[in-house]
This record gives structure tokens, sequence and C-alpha cells, in this order.
């Protein structure tokens, strides 16, 4: 079986590996685009009003100033999509993996054991959340992390109900409020 | 017609950057100063998403997308260097 996480056990079965709506990757992309609407926007009006950019020698440097900024706004979207492609959560029966990149040089991995989950809460707010279904689901831990959160998932109230589940068939009650875990 | 003869010496061969002119030289360097940065950049980006992601393929169609675009876009502004004189 292929490993997606470090320290992934062989008999772990992964539910569910969820990215950020594809919305919050459209905003982040219309971004970069407002960069092409303005390259768009120079190579139109620039001759207009200044005729010598249209012509050698200053045309040359224009055009070498738009391939760069083209290979930059390129690049720009090539990390922005890298990093949402990164940006994974993990749901397996054992744990719920986070994996996090806040550049393309680092990273951080976080873990929470399903058996330490306290309470989950779905939340879809705003216009766009409403209309495409997204949002965030917090789940609330008995460690010292006190919160574990999913930002702008989609379905967020199927996530909490598979994460609900999941405790539930991890763990069983017992007398005098101890839990233990349920052998896979 | 543009000379690129400091381009082409003889068919299949290849001649790096030989500039012809002061300002050639000074517009030269600050392209392959931005071609550089970005070229890191890019292999950075592109050794953490084909290393870390979880699906490969996709990784690897989306890399060699951006790789096509990254190259065009550098020989032709290689391309554009030498007709400024």
């Amino acid at each position: 079986m292929r490993e997606l996480f470090p320290g992934q056990e062989e008999n772990e079965r992964i539910y569910l590996v969820i990215r950020e709506h594809w919305f919050t990757l459209l905003i982040n992309m219309i971004i970069w685009f407002a960069f092409a609407i303005v390259l768009t926007a120079i190579n139109y009006f620039l001759p207009l009003y200044i005729s010598a950019a249209a012509l050698a020698p200053f045309q040359n440097f224009i055009t070498l100033f738009k391939d760069i900024f083209i290979m930059f706004m390129c690049l720009g979207i090539f990390m922005t999509w890298s990093l949402y492609f990164l940006n994974i959560k993990i749901i397996t029966d054992q744990r719920i993996v986070e994996i996090s990149y806040t550049s393309i040089f680092s990273h951080t991995i976080s873990e929470l054991s399903i058996t330490k989950i306290e309470d989950v809460t779905s939340e879809v707010a705003g216009v766009f959340g409403n209309i495409f279904s997204f949002g965030n689901v917090y789940v609330q831990t008995a460690g010292k992390e006190e919160r574990f959160t999913f930002d702008n998932v989609p379905s967020p109230d199927k996530l909490e109900r598979l994460i609900l589940n999941l405790y539930d068939q991890r763990i069983k009650d017992v007398p005098n409020g101890i839990v233990r875990e349920i052998e896979p | 017609m543009p000379d690129l003869s400091n381009l082409y010496t003889s068919p299949g061969s290849y001649q790096t950057f030989v500039p012809s002119s002061l300002v050639q030289a000074i517009t030269g360097v600050v392209f392959y100063g931005a071609l550089l940065i970005i070229a890191i950049m890019s292999l950075f980006t592109i050794y953490s998403l084909i290393k870390y992601s979880d699906s490969k393929p996709t990784a690897f169609t989306v890399t060699i997308i951006y790789l096509v675009i990254f190259f065009s876009m550098a020989v032709a502004g290689m391309h554009t260097l030498l007709l400024i004189q």
C-alpha cells in the first residue's frame, strides 16, 4: 500500500483525502489572473498613449519585460496550485492527519487520534459557502491542542458525520467513563 | 532582419549569450537573473510537488504543462534579448 503520510500503518484504512474547496483555489487564481488583465491593459493602452513604445528599440524592451512578467505570473499560478494540491487532510480509521504547507519550503504534519476527539462542529458561513456548500469543521480534542480545524472543506456536514461515525466505530464506552480502543 | 549571428553559429550548434552592446549586456543580466530566480523557485516547487503529492500522475501532468510554458517563454525572451542593440 502506498504511504500517504509518515507513520502510516499497513492495516490503516484511509477513508478520505480531502483538500480545500475548489472555490478557494479559484479566488487565489483570480488574484493571479488580475495580473494578466494588467498585462493585457498595458499591451493595449501603452502604444495608444506612448507611440514610441510600439517602435524599436523600446518595443523589444517592453516585449522582454512582458516575457519576464508572464514567467513570474506562471510561476505564481503554479506555486498557488501546488500549495493547494499539497495541503491535504487525511481521515483514516485511526487518526486524522493534516499536512499543511505554508510555503513550498516548509510544511507541518499534525496528527490527531480518533480516540481523543471530544466534539466535532461543522460551520457553513457566507454567501459562497452556502451556494457551493463548503465551510469549516472544528474538531475539539482532549489533548493540549484545543481545536483541529479543517478550513473551507467541501460538505462540512458530511465530514462531521464521517468523523463521528469513525469515532463511534473506534471507541466503545465502558463503565466508570473509561474508554478503550476496539481492536481493528 | 534582426542579427541573430551571435545565437546561431552553424546548424545544430548553439552559442551562449554574447552581448554585442552595453545595453544588451545590462538587459541580459537582468533577464537571465530573473530567469535564474524563476528556475530555482520552479525546481523547488516541482521537487516538493512530485515528492509529496498523493497523486503522482496529476503532479507530473501539471509539471509538464508548466515546463512547456516556462521554456517557451524563456526561449522567446532569449530571442527578444538578441533584438536589443
